[in-house]
């Protein structure tokens, strides 16, 4: 008996894998039921290699497992500490690339990126926001091109090409200024001959190809990725849920169990949904105060921070010249910083004003605005002054754990608060990770 | 009035006091004091001194996000800004009239956010001032106080807001910045599991609404020459009513009254807002102060919110509220009562009333109906508008025929009280610190007085504002200036 194809294997973190001379590495592992995170590839398309998401290593080196064929005797690593940490940083400069609001996104819970990034672990972004100006296009009746939320997968131009023979979509620029673009001469998507039906309106991983009218129409509770993993949507391997853990590198907290703990909390460029959803504790609030005395906070009239702050809460983002130096002040006070919400984050929705020129804003309000008398741009000493960008804390002091979420739940904070008041390093489980 | 109050005549050798940040609101304010060697304030203000910015950052958005993207402008009443919203989306989807299941669905959410709001801004946030005395000890001034000391009353509290956050979940997926209103209805019937539970606790949640009622309305007659007076103004009121003069939280039309009970327009549509409003600009704060067109901006100023309301309303359709209604506007007689303080009492009227139309929409077959959109026609033009807890919010949008926003102005409730918020702490200032050394719990009567109104200063920084960093800006400053930080060229900030 000749030796049958399917006898010729590979490992995949130790585990033998099957496969079929010119498989790929990542072809192999799906038929094995394995998940390597990927984005840019789908089974149905050439394989892109764009966005090194399912990097693996194999026999040493890094290699993108979708564009690499799979060989006898190959040694595969997927699940490594490291590749989880690089893995991470990727989907970090994914989210800062281009403009990822997961809160008001009709994507969110339903978003390959985000459903990832919860995945992989991902509270924060780290990186500065590249801010990057990016259109919409929604001159199409049935579709709309979000472009600030593409992640360049070119799952689109394939699709456009390989299926529907259309050849609509394509790439152009370079560097931040590097953009899904339209293969019609005026540039829009309505002068093309693109249908909602085509396999190209059904394929983007993320929200930037988006069918109109459909927006918000799953409630929240009911998106995929609220009710399982993404690695657990193709039963890959349903026993692997990753925990999420706080990206920072915090000093172990010199805390001590037991001793009253002194929090202070603030907002600043935020819109209090934070602060409300610690109060979403409900009668927890009680037992909390129990192990928590409070310092300055909305909450009371304390009007600053006690220097001897063991936790520091902050909501919202920094916008003006006062948010930096509450923060400062909140950063001298506090042994441990949370960045709490997507304002803190990454700017949140307030950061929407970082691509507008300042005077298009003040005219907007304060010269233009309907029913306006008086019209002037107010000036004071009393105002502080505004930041030409909204930024996350993280961009001004450092922070040690990031509570994601618009808002947090309130079981979010529950957890991580006793996990410190515990002396333990704070962890969110899948459910209570959200971007939204 | 204390007008005089808004510029000191010479700023020159005054010592300013700052209350800074105002707490126990809901976001962002400051108050200054201009005050002279004798301890008389010279200059009073009230100033909203942060910014976000919507106006201008949500043009280019498409209309059916917008419901989703405005909540985010306030985190304690994110479901007016969403249910104005959309009302205004459905205009635009060319709907005029929802399915009677869709319809019921948001005032069940619009009421059940009213007695969450309401319950959280007078027993997390006012209590203590009320309980414990205006100049009491700061360390136990906050909940954790009367958590200490008045545990029962604490907790029917967290309860009653709990149970108002729960009603928003159950519609909208999550208590803060869920999902729910999409053009012509709602995203998701109620479940009878749901429903059921809700129903589990409304006889108990309607008790302690009377409760909360009785208590505010006995802290304020317990010291009634007192409070009538503190902070008090005599002023018109803006509401809207149904079209039968009664209370209604999410639709009808706009009623104004004066300061003597005598209306001076009624049942106006509020998609005429711009022939009847006005706003100016004034250089120190960023919210606006807006004005009845027709009086101008000198006394064309009004209230809004729970005391607008219950002054205004012919009649409350709930009995338990009617009573207390009836109670309420008999202590004023024949005027509408202008007490600022009498705030508090006419929120709790409304929780009453939101309790109650509750155990109403609970009890309705139509409420877990399926039917839940409608299609229309598009328009390019949708102005939605609510009463939202803390007074009537307009939201107006502009859509291309691209579907996306090209235009968009919202009034927030809190900055209709403007010009009254300023007034009522001018008022303090001569009545109650004048001649006196300022100090911190003298200080507090003026956060009491802006508490009565239940600002909701996070909705009221939604106005687009981002200052330069220029040099001019510092030499145009006279008098002691807090320490600054600017930001160089490179971004580097000192």
């Amino acid at each position: 008996m000749v030796m049958s194809k399917q006898s010729k294997t590979f490992t995949i973190d130790g585990r033998e894998i099957p496969f079929i001379e010119g498989e790929t590495v990542m072809q192999a592992a799906i038929k094995a039921n394995i998940y390597i995170p990927h984005l840019c590839f789908n089974p149905e398309f050439t394989p892109n290699g764009s966005c090194k998401l399912c990097t693996c290593d194999i026999n040493g080196r890094k290699k993108s497992s979708c564009c690499t064929l799979a060989q006898q005797d190959m040694q595969v690593k997927n699940e490594t500490r490291e590749l989880t940490v690089m893995r991470r940083t990727l989907v970090q400069m994914l989210f800062v690339e281009g403009n990822h609001y997961c809160p008001f996104c009709e994507r969110s819970g339903n978003c390959q990126l985000q459903a990832l990034a919860y995945d992989l672990g991902v509270t924060d972004l780290h990186f500065p926001q590249f801010n990057a100006k990016r259109n919409v296009d929604a001159s199409h009746p049935d579709l709309m091109l979000d472009l600030n939320r593409c992640i360049f997968c070119e799952l689109c131009i394939r699709a456009s090409r390989e299926v529907d023979k259309k050849d609509i979509f394509t790439i152009a620029g370079r560097s931040i200024n590097k953009r899904l673009a339209i293969n019609s001469k005026s540039g829009h998507l309505k002068d093309t001959t693109m249908k909602v039906t085509d396999k190209s309106a059904h394929i983007c991983p993320v929200g930037c190809i988006i069918i109109k009218g459909e927006g918000f129409k799953t409630p929240i509770g009911q998106r995929i990725y609220d009710q399982h993993s993404i690695r657990d949507v193709g039963n890959l391997r349903p026993d692997s849920l990753i925990k999420a853990k706080s990206q920072m590198q915090a000093a172990e907290p010199e805390l001590q169990p037991k001793k009253k703990l002194k929090l202070a909390t603030c907002s600043l460029a935020g819109c209090f949904g934070c602060h409300m959803s610690f109060l979403d504790m409900d009668e927890r609030i009680i037992e909390l105060l129990e192990r928590v005395e409070l310092s300055r906070s909305p909450l009371n009239d304390i009007k600053s921070c006690a220097p001897d702050c063991d936790l520091g809460l902050i909501e919202g983002g920094v916008c003006n010249t006062e948010n930096i130096t509450v923060l400062r002040q909140f950063r001298a006070c506090c042994k441990i910083i949370i960045a709490v919400g997507s304002c803190a984050i990454n700017g949140g929705v307030p950061s929407l004003r970082n691509n507008i020129d300042v005077k298009d804003c003040l005219d907007e309000a304060y010269l233009n605005g309907i029913g306006v008398v008086n019209p002037k741009i107010p000036i004071d000493k009393e105002l502080p002054y505004l930041l030409e960008k909204v930024y996350p804390i993280h961009e001004v002091i450092k922070v040690d754990y990031f509570l994601p979420g618009c808002p947090p739940p309130a079981d979010a904070f529950w957890k991580i608060l006793n996990d410190l008041l515990d002396g333990k390093e704070p962890e969110l489980p899948y459910d209570l990770l959200h971007f939204d | 009035m204390t007008h005089s109050l808004e510029a000191a005549e010479n700023s020159i050798n005054l010592n300013r006091f700052v209350i800074e940040p105002v707490s126990r609101v809901e976001g962002h304010g400051k108050v200054t004091l201009l005050v002279d060697d004798n301890n008389q304030v010279q200059q009073c203000r009230l100033h909203i001194a942060e910014f976000r910015g919507f106006e201008r950052f949500i043009q280019g958005r498409p209309y059916w996000e917008i419901p989703i993207l405005v909540q985010r402008l306030c985190g304690i009443c994110p479901v007016s800004h969403h249910i104005a919203a959309g009302k205004a989306i459905d205009m635009i989807s060319g709907v005029t009239e929802l399915t009677e299941t869709a319809y019921k669905l948001r005032l069940l959410l619009h009421y059940g956010q009213t007695l969450q709001s309401h319950a959280l801004h007078f027993f997390h946030l006012c209590s203590p001032d009320l309980l414990f005395g205006f100049e009491s000890d700061i360390t136990s001034r906050n909940i954790i106080g009367v958590i200490e000391k008045y545990p029962e009353l604490a907790m029917q509290g967290v309860k009653l807001r709990k149970y108002g956050q729960e009603v928003i979940r159950v519609i909208c997926g999550k208590r803060i910045h869920g999902t729910g209103c999409i053009p012509g209805g709602m995203n998701k019937p109620l479940s009878y599991e749901d429903k059921n539970y809700l129903l589990a606790d409304i006889e108990q949640i309607i008790a302690w609404a009377e409760c909360a009622v009785k208590t505010a309305r006995d802290c304020y007659l317990a010291n009634e020459p007192f409070h009538k007076n503190f902070a008090g103004l005599r002023s018109n009121y803006l509401s809207l009513v149904g079209a039968d003069g009664e209370l209604d939280l999410y639709h009808g039309k706009l009623r104004l009254k004066d300061s003597s009970g005598n209306l001076l327009f009624d049942q106006q549509d509020y998609c005429d807002y711009q022939n009847l409003i006005q706003e100016e600009v004034k250089s120190w704060t960023y919210m606006k102060f807006p004005f009845i067109k027709a009086m101008g901006k000198e006394s064309g100023w009004y209230r809004t919110g729970p005391l607008a309301r219950i002054n205004n309303c012919d009649y409350i359709p709930t009995p338990l509220a009617e009573i207390a209604r009836q109670e309420f506007v008999a202590y004023g007689g024949k005027e509408p009562v202008h007490s600022t303080l009498a705030y508090h009492w006419a929120r709790m009227i409304e929780v009453l009333f939101s309790a109650e139309k509750i155990k109403q929409l609970l009890g309705d077959p139509m409420i877990t109906g399926k039917e839940l959109i409608v299609q229309g026609k598009r328009r390019s033009e949708g102005i939605g508008v609510v009463e939202a807890p803390r007074g009537t919010l307009f939201h107006h949008y502009q859509v291309g025929e691209d579907d996306l926003i090209t235009k968009a102005n919202l009034i927030v409730a809190t900055t209709h009280n403007n010009t009254a918020l300023n007034e009522s702490i001018r008022t303090v200032c001569s009545e109650q610190i004048n001649g006196r050394e300022i100090s911190e719990a003298v200080l507090n009567n003026i956060e009491v007085a802006i508490r009565a109104y239940d600002p909701c200063l996070s909705c009221a920084t939604h106005a687009i504002g981002k200052m330069p960093l220029k040099v001019e800006m510092r030499r145009l400053q006279s008098g002691e200036l807090i320490s600054q930080l600017s930001k160089d060229s490179d971004g580097t900030l000192r």
